[in-house]
């Protein structure tokens, strides 16, 4: 039971990161500068240890939704409540180790972390013709087919900070994938009619699987690392950004990331069925024909109807680029407010998301924030962050969705990332000759 | 490299979006039960397919129309000439030295020529003298190409003698009845005449041909009858055919003249009702076409119809008999030329019953009852109800309406599958040649209601009972053609719980 339902849960989600609007607003962190280069660490020498992320998003319904009498799973009322279009994404990384250093003034980072996610864009009849069947969609096309996007690499990034002038600065980075496994969709259109005369199906399909594992036995051959594509899928990745400080409270900063696509070209199955299949049941020669009817017969008559055809072709998938934009506002030494815009595009669908942000300083140790996200296809929530520095060793945990830790039930999204760096070398004033950085003392240590 | 895949390791768990399909444990059975809708099967039925329903397919024959036709036929009876006659016994005694022997051929005025194909001659003699005696027995009407039979033996005096002689290949030709021969008996010795005592007789003569004048015969046929199982399901159906044809063929390879009358033609119901049949075309009698003297070894047919325009036999049809009795009656016409018959001469009788379909038909129904099991009740215990829905292409001008009864091991009916009767065909309609122009395509839905699924595994036969007509309520006449065809197309919806 609770494996399906956290899967379930899974079910809608995919891999490049969830908007985290509260880590644009912790530049003093390194990992900061995955939402935008340009982003100037406060110390001159930052070593990230390794830590991990996990997000997942749900359009469509909250676990609570789905938990029926008994204990059981009633779809029901959540198939019920679904959009035309629903959405269900799950990201996670695993960072292996990061540096960042500073030469004169510019910041120099190197970081390796592998990268997974999965994204699923379903329609609502999908859905219902699971859990209803096709009977209630009698003389209607279902337009089926989901976009499905399952994917793992490994990223070698190299970062690059450096002031131009005095109020602006620039970054970008340049990034290596290695492909670990895909599974992806190419083509999506897939249609169920199911005809009034005697419940005949027609199927309009040019639809197209394509992966980089086994798919015959990708159960079983994802358990074995040996037999991952690897070196065979690779591709390139940048990230572009900018940071301008209007005065010493206020600042705006932009940014590009995950510009970029993998080739997979390593054990790769194409299925793809392409045309108008309609399956009229057995062909029965009235008499004549003593075999009957029996039910595997007509199983794997209408299986052969629909058979695809599988083929071995490289092919591409692009990362979710993702543009922000954002305002950090500091009225005082201690108060951070700012709000931060983002588009996403993947898999020809363009996602908005506008998170609000709150944070304070306390003392020279904490720093605490609250950040409110709205986020188109998905829930509104609100997230929170915290970040301690204990002399070189600067620990941070944040959420995007802090209903999950207590209302697990009602929410549709989570995310978790935490990890622990190791920072050294107060980047000083003089160094640098932007400030917006550097109102909080307390990473300045002692 | 290891270390990557590890780690990536540690993250493929999480989208394992296959592992989502959910236990039957973790799905609230009573919440989820997905409605299917598929189509089960598409039959076409051509005209075998029907008619291999039929015990007796071997009855339907295709015109050149591709008009069907239903033909009984048969040959009701048949005489051969060695039942009419027989080569009669002659003998005849040796007490002189010459003698002859006469006999009558009944049926012949006269014989002008039998041909033996078997049997033999025996004689047997004795005498009181002594010493040796020849006998020489000649018998100028029997000839063995051309030349007489002759019979010349030596015995001992006292004893006796007895000799056979084969006839066959021998030719009779007889005057005035009599078959003559003369013998000498003397001693060998002195050449004395001497008196023999004995006999001559013919033994299991057959013959092959006979030639002459033959007296009026007449010969009568048992009651036979003609089975037509095309009425055996009718209780009550009215059919009306348009066209019919009862087909009497005499055939005749003597070379005589005979005139055959019907002393006796019936058509009897499953009722038991006997209902004459009357036709101008025999009454008073047929005359029989017959070979001539020189058309020895044809044979010659006549042929009698009994159709609509001369008898009655279209109202006996309506009433379905499944029999035709028949007598008839033959009798050999005096002749004024000489006429002939062999051994394999024979009066025969084919009658053949030919019935177009070009009909009306109403109350035309049929019971059957089959037995009924399902092997595997897997797939039907997670039915909570279900219909079928079913569509017919029917090419056939004939309404079918039906009932499926469900009937318990005592015989009990426990539930029907129709509410009522059903129809399953429509009639197609038809052209000024009574062809059907276009199917006629009916679709209904058969619902299975949970309790009708629970009858269901109570039900050890099924009673089908089929009542057929012909279109626009048999009024209009039609033809069935063998290009008819009808589909049965089926599909399933049903709600279950997986």
């Amino acid at each position: 039971m609770n494996k399906f339902l956290f899967l379930l849960f899974l079910l809608p989600t995919s891999l490049f990161a969830q908007f985290e609007g509260g880590l644009w607003f912790m530049p003093e962190l390194p990992q900061a500068n995955r939402l935008n280069p340009a982003f100037e660490r406060s110390r001159k020498l930052v070593i990230a240890l390794p830590a991990t992320y996990f997000g997942l998003a749900n359009s469509a319904f909250t676990v609570g939704e789905v938990q029926g009498a008994n204990g059981g799973i009633n779809l029901g009322p959540v198939i019920e409540g679904l959009q035309t279009t629903n959405y269900a994404r799950f990201w996670a990384d695993i960072q292996g180790i990061a540096l960042g250093f500073q030469a004169g003034k510019v910041q120099f980072g190197a970081e390796w972390r592998v990268r997974a996610s999965a994204y699923m864009r379903y329609s609502d009849k999908l859905a219902q013709l699971f859990w209803y069947g096709n009977g209630p969609f009698v003389d209607e096309t279902l337009q089926l087919g989901p976009d499905l996007h399952l994917t793992g690499f490994h990223e070698t990034a190299f970062r690059l900070s450096l002031p131009v002038n005095d109020k602006l600065r620039v970054g970008g980075a340049l990034k290596y994938l290695g492909g670990l496994a895909d599974i992806s969709t190419s083509r999506n259109q897939l249609s169920l009619y199911t005809d009034p005369e005697y419940y005949q199906l027609t199927a309009e399909t040019d639809y197209q699987v394509d992966g980089s594992v086994a798919i015959d036995d990708w159960l079983s051959t994802i358990g074995q690392p040996e037999n991952w594509a690897g070196a065979n899928n690779s591709g390139w990745a940048m990230d572009l950004g900018l940071q301008y400080e209007v005065n010493d409270q206020l600042s705006v900063a932009a940014s590009a990331i995950d510009i970029g696509t993998i080739r997979w070209a390593g054990d790769v199955s194409n299925y793809r069925s392409n045309g108008d299949f309609t399956y009229s049941g057995l062909s029965l020669s009235a008499y004549s024909d003593t075999s009957g009817l029996d039910l595997d017969r007509l199983v794997d008559s209408l299986q052969s109807a629909f058979d695809p055809i599988r083929t071995s072709e490289a092919y591409e998938t692009a990362l979710p680029t993702r543009v922000m934009a954002g305002v950090t506002w500091n009225p005082t030494s201690s108060l951070r407010l700012g709000a931060v815009y983002e588009r996403e595009w993947y898999r020809s669908q363009q996602f908005n998301a506008l998170a609000i942000h709150g944070g304070f300083h306390w003392g020279d140790v904490i720093y605490g924030g609250l950040t409110y996200t709205f986020q188109e296809v998905y829930q509104d929530r609100l997230g929170a962050q915290i970040m301690v520095r204990l002399g070189p060793l600067q620990a941070f945990a944040m959420t995007h969705n802090v209903l999950t830790f207590f209302r697990y039930a009602d929410a549709k999204t989570a995310s978790f990332r935490w990890g622990v760096n190791l920072v050294f070398g107060k980047v000083k004033k003089t160094d640098v000759p932007t400030s917006h950085n550097t109102p909080n003392l307390m990473f300045e240590g002692k | 490299m290891t270390y990557i895949k590890h780690c990536f390791l540690i993250l493929l768990p999480l989208f394992l979006l296959t592992s989502c399909i959910p236990d039957e444990d973790d799905l609230n059975a009573s919440d989820w039960q997905p409605e299917i809708a598929v189509p089960l099967f598409e039959a076409t039925f051509e005209l075998e397919d029907i008619l291999a329903q039929f015990d007796n397919t071997d009855v339907i024959t295709v015109d050149s129309n591709r008009l069907i036709h239903i033909v009984y036929e048969g040959e009701v009876f048949s005489l051969a000439a060695e039942e009419l006659f027989t080569f009669p016994r002659l003998a005849g005694p040796i007490g002189d030295s010459t003698g002859s022997l006469s006999t009558v051929f009944p049926g012949f005025g006269s014989i002008q020529q039998i041909d033996i194909k078997s049997g033999n001659v025996r004689i047997g003699a004795s005498t009181t003298d002594t010493g040796m005696v020849r006998m020489l027995v000649q018998m100028p009407d029997l000839t063995f190409n051309g030349v007489p039979l002759t019979f010349d033996t030596t015995f001992e005096a006292g004893t006796i003698v007895i000799k056979h002689f084969d006839l066959a290949g021998y030719s009779l030709r007889a005057t005035n009845f009599e078959v003559g021969y003369q013998y000498t008996s003397t001693q060998v010795s002195t050449g004395n005449p001497v008196r023999l005592t004995g006999g001559i007789d013919f033994q299991d003569v057959a013959y092959s041909y006979i030639e002459g004048l033959l007296d009026p015969i007449t010969s009568t046929t048992p009651i036979d009858t003609l089975r037509i199982d095309l009425f055996n399901n009718r209780e009550s159906a009215v059919l009306k055919f348009e066209d019919f044809d009862l087909g009497l063929t005499f055939v005749n390879s003597f070379g005589l003249p005979v005139r055959g009358e019907v002393l006796q033609l019936d058509a009897l119901t499953n009722q038991g009702n006997t209902l004459p049949i009357t036709s101008s075309a025999v009454a008073g009698g047929v005359d029989f076409n017959y070979p001539s003297l020189s058309e020895v070894g044809s044979t010659k047919e006549t042929l009698v119809s009994i159709n609509d325009a001369n008898s009655n036999f279209g109202a006996a049809i309506t009433e379905g008999p499944n029999r035709i009795a028949y007598q008839m009656e033959g009798t050999s016409l005096p002749m004024t030329d000489v006429g002939f018959l062999t051994d394999s001469s024979r009066f025969g009788l084919d009658m053949r019953l030919d019935l177009p379909l070009f009909l009306t038909a109403d109350k035309f129904f049929a019971d059957q009852l089959r037995d009924f099991t399902i092997d595997d009740w897997g797939p039907i215990d997670k039915l909570e109800e279900a219909s079928l829905r079913i569509q017919t292409e029917n090419g056939y001008p004939v309404t079918l309406n039906m009932q499926v009864y469900l009937i318990d091991g005592a015989g009990a009916r426990i539930d029907s599958v129709f509410d009522g009767f059903r129809q399953l065909l429509a009639a197609a309609e038809v052209d000024g040649n009574a062809r059907s122009t276009a199917p006629a395509i009916l679709n209904f839905d058969v619902e299975f209601s949970a309790a009708k699924i629970e009858n269901l595994r109570r039900t050890e036969k099924l009673l089908v009972h089929l009542d057929a007509e012909t279109l626009n309520n048999s009024m209009t006449p039609v033809k069935i053609f063998d290009d008819y065809i009808f589909t049965l197309k089926m599909g399933l919806r049903a709600k279950f719980n997986p």
